[in-house]
């Protein structure tokens, strides 16, 4: 009896699949009359956490593009490809994309570990690409047909260490940052453009990504002396990390990258754990002054139910972007590129983009904080590094 | 001497949240030989449901706490009739590589189910600060601390004083005898499954409040705690707790004075170190005791 009932199961189970497969969308083809793109986005596994806000922002972007008329007349539409939290799915992806549905031009995600993996096989592909990964080596690899369209970490980390010693006049800054290429590599541009300042850092400390527990690294700092934490952390951690400040009573603001002020870690945290911190970001998007910013804002938490991010900004502008570019030079690989790559003041809604030679769209980051005793952000001020 | 108290209490509380998920470890290990591999996945799964059941459903504590260890012991005998029962009788790796896998499915469904942002859970442990002297210690890891203690201390209540307890003892002992004893060895071996998965999602119950539920949680969790089984010694009850709490502290002070950097390249040497010259860590019995 229980052998059937397996046996029944497994068929069960079986058939459930098959029917599950046969009900997909038959392969990226393009129809008549299509241009199709591709984007590799995770969609699953712990980098679905900033993943899911550009898979909505994309499709936003697709459905008003298509909207407003399409392309130079033609549908425009986007075939994703899931990266998970692996490089080596990553590369297949982008690969699986390239091979089926041969798209003149494809979104690489956020995350420069996978940025950095996939970037051989873009230049084997030859055509160009938008990544929003913010690690400066990817853009040191020279490959000419990426384009990042956030600030990269330097630009942030730079004016963290700006703000801290010029606008809140601080001298002992400790430095805190998840392990790897994001995290350490933001710590140590920020340690030589403080020390540039004047400044040495107190401290350095690194937790990894799965770390829940960083009172350690907390304390460490504090007990140096530190005045303020610049903190580089990926979108998990930034509600354990806040959360332990207060409850140690540290007493000292935290300078956080982007990701500190992402609604996917703010909702989580609470008004009295943000009290005292900053946020350097790309932009101000809920609570923004510019009525275009704020009426795309509104309409991304009606459609999504959750509020959006400057991520998900990055890609719609993207999308954008890549259409004017596309009815500027046709689908031609090299003549998209010089297209994208001749973009000036490019006026999107998170950012304006001005591509340099080595595929830097976006120059500048905004400061903001916190509104006393709420978790709703106000710009403090904006900060262009190189200036 | 202040920040010594601090990350103690930190570290002590972090290691009983590791020693309740190795005492699941255990649990299974001792009735069944099988390393469960998904025991993480239960404290993720206690986690949601707890925010389901009480941030989301708004259901009173008690009421709520209920729904949630009812929905993960159906969870853990669903877990038992799918990974290990079908396969009972083929390798051990075979059920342990099942194991694995059906947490990875368990995984993938929270995602589909609970979404990849993080949730919280707010209203079941206490948020304050308690201020001794210029020591500030967080309320809620003094009450994971008390809250385990009171746990091990209903399991030890429940293995030592009760027939059921006494019944999955002697079976997690010998099978063969259990069942000559005229105990269902089957019905036994499933409340093993179901306790293991009420264990995990105690520890899930417990960390939400400081970590926030979320579909990776139960991964980091319980690679510490298998840790913590090695150096406690596998089988071991008590050394799984004791385990806990080492490995607690040690990547709590290894963090603080050696480097953040290799808190658990620390912590993952002292466990090969036991693996190599203790193998029956701290408390563990001899293989041929058991046999």
């Amino acid at each position: 009896m229980r052998q059937r009932t397996l046996r029944y199961l497994t068929t069960a189970a079986a058939i459930a699949v098959g029917a599950g497969l046969a009900a997909a969308p038959p392969a990226a083809r393009a129809q008549q009359g299509e241009i199709v793109i591709g984007a590799t986005v995770p969609i699953t596994s712990p980098y679905a956490l900033s993943g899911r806000s550009y898979y909505n922002s994309l499709q936003m972007a697709e459905r008003d593009i298509n909207g407003q008329g399409g392309v130079k007349g033609r549908r425009l539409r986007i075939v994703f490809e899931d990266t998970a939290n692996s490089n080596t799915v990553a590369v297949n992806a982008f690969k699986k994309l390239v091979d089926s549905a041969k798209p003149p031009f494809v979104f690489l995600n956020s995350y420069t570990v996978q940025n950095l993996a996939v970037e051989p096989e873009v230049a084997r592909a030859g055509i160009p690409v938008m990544y929003a990964g913010g690690g400066a080596a990817v853009a040191e690899r020279g490959n000419p047909w990426m384009f990042r369209i956030r600030p990269n970490d330097a630009v942030a980390a730079k004016a963290a260490a700006h703000f801290a010693t010029r606008k809140l006049r601080l001298k002992r800054v400790g430095l805190m940052g998840v392990e790897g290429d994001f995290g350490q590599g933001g710590m140590k541009v920020a340690a030589e453009a403080l020390r540039k300042l004047g400044v040495e850092p107190v401290g350095e400390e690194v937790y990894r990504a799965a770390d829940k527990d960083m009172s350690a690294q907390l304390l460490s700092l504090k007990n140096k002396g530190a005045e303020a934490i610049i903190a580089f952390t990926y979108v998990a951690e930034p509600p354990i990390i806040y959360r332990q400040r207060r409850q140690l009573n540290l007493g000292i603001p935290i300078l956080g990258s982007s990701a500190t002020c992402l609604p996917a870690a703010t909702n989580v945290m609470s008004a009295q754990d943000l009290d005292g911190t900053y946020c350097f970001t790309d932009s101000l998007l809920v609570g923004n002054a510019d009525p275009r910013v704020r009426a795309w804002a509104e309409r991304y938490q009606k459609e999504f139910n959750f509020p959006p991010d400057v991520y998900g900004v990055a890609y719609y502008d993207g999308a954008f972007l890549l259409k004017q570019a596309i009815e500027k030079a046709g689908l031609d690989p090299k003549a998209l590129r010089e297209a994208i790559a001749s973009t000036r003041d490019f006026k999107g809604i998170g950012a304006v983009f001005s591509f340099d030679r080595r595929g830097e769209g976006v120059h500048q980051v905004v400061v903001v904080k916190p509104r006393p005793g709420t978790k709703d952000f106000e710009l403090v001020e904006t900060v262009r590094p190189e200036d | 001497m202040d920040q010594l108290v601090q990350l103690l209490v930190n570290g002590v509380s972090m290691g009983c949240i590791y020693g309740l998920v190795a005492l699941g470890f255990i649990l299974i290990f001792n009735a069944t030989g099988v390393v469960n591999f998904a025991q993480g996945e239960f404290v993720m799964l206690g986690a949601f449901v707890a925010v389901t059941a009480l941030t989301q459903w708004g259901l009173p504590l008690l009421p709520g706490l209920a729904a949630v260890a009812l929905a993960v012991a159906a969870a853990g005998w669903l877990f038992q009739r799918l990974a290990y029962q079908p396969i009972r009788d083929k390798p051990l790796l075979a059920i342990i590589i099942c194991t694995a896998m059906v947490g990875a499915f368990m995984r993938s469904g929270a995602l589909l189910v609970w979404g990849p942002y993080p949730l919280p859970l707010s209203s079941v442990l206490p948020d304050r600060l308690l201020v001794l002297g210029r020591v500030v210690l967080p309320l809620q890891n003094l009450v994971i601390v008390v809250l385990t203690g009171v746990l091990l201390l209903g399991l030890w209540g429940f293995f030592f004083r009760t027939a059921w307890g006494l019944r999955l003892r002697a079976t997690a002992q010998d099978f063969d005898t259990a069942r000559l004893m005229g105990i269902h060895v089957g019905r036994a071996v499933t409340a093993t499954w179901v306790l293991g998965a009420l264990l995990g999602a105690a520890a899930g119950l417990l960390l939400a409040p400081l970590w926030n539920a979320s579909p990776e949680m139960g991964g980091a969790v319980a690679l510490k705690a298998f840790a913590a089984c090695i150096i406690g010694g596998f089988g071991s009850v008590p050394g799984a707790v004791l385990g806990g709490v080492l490995v607690g502290l040690v990547e709590i002070l290894a963090a603080a004075y050696l480097s953040s950097a290799y808190k658990d390249a620390i912590t993952f040497l002292i466990m090969i170190a036991f693996l190599v010259f203790l193998p029956r860590g701290l408390f563990g019995e001899r293989v041929a005791e058991k046999a």
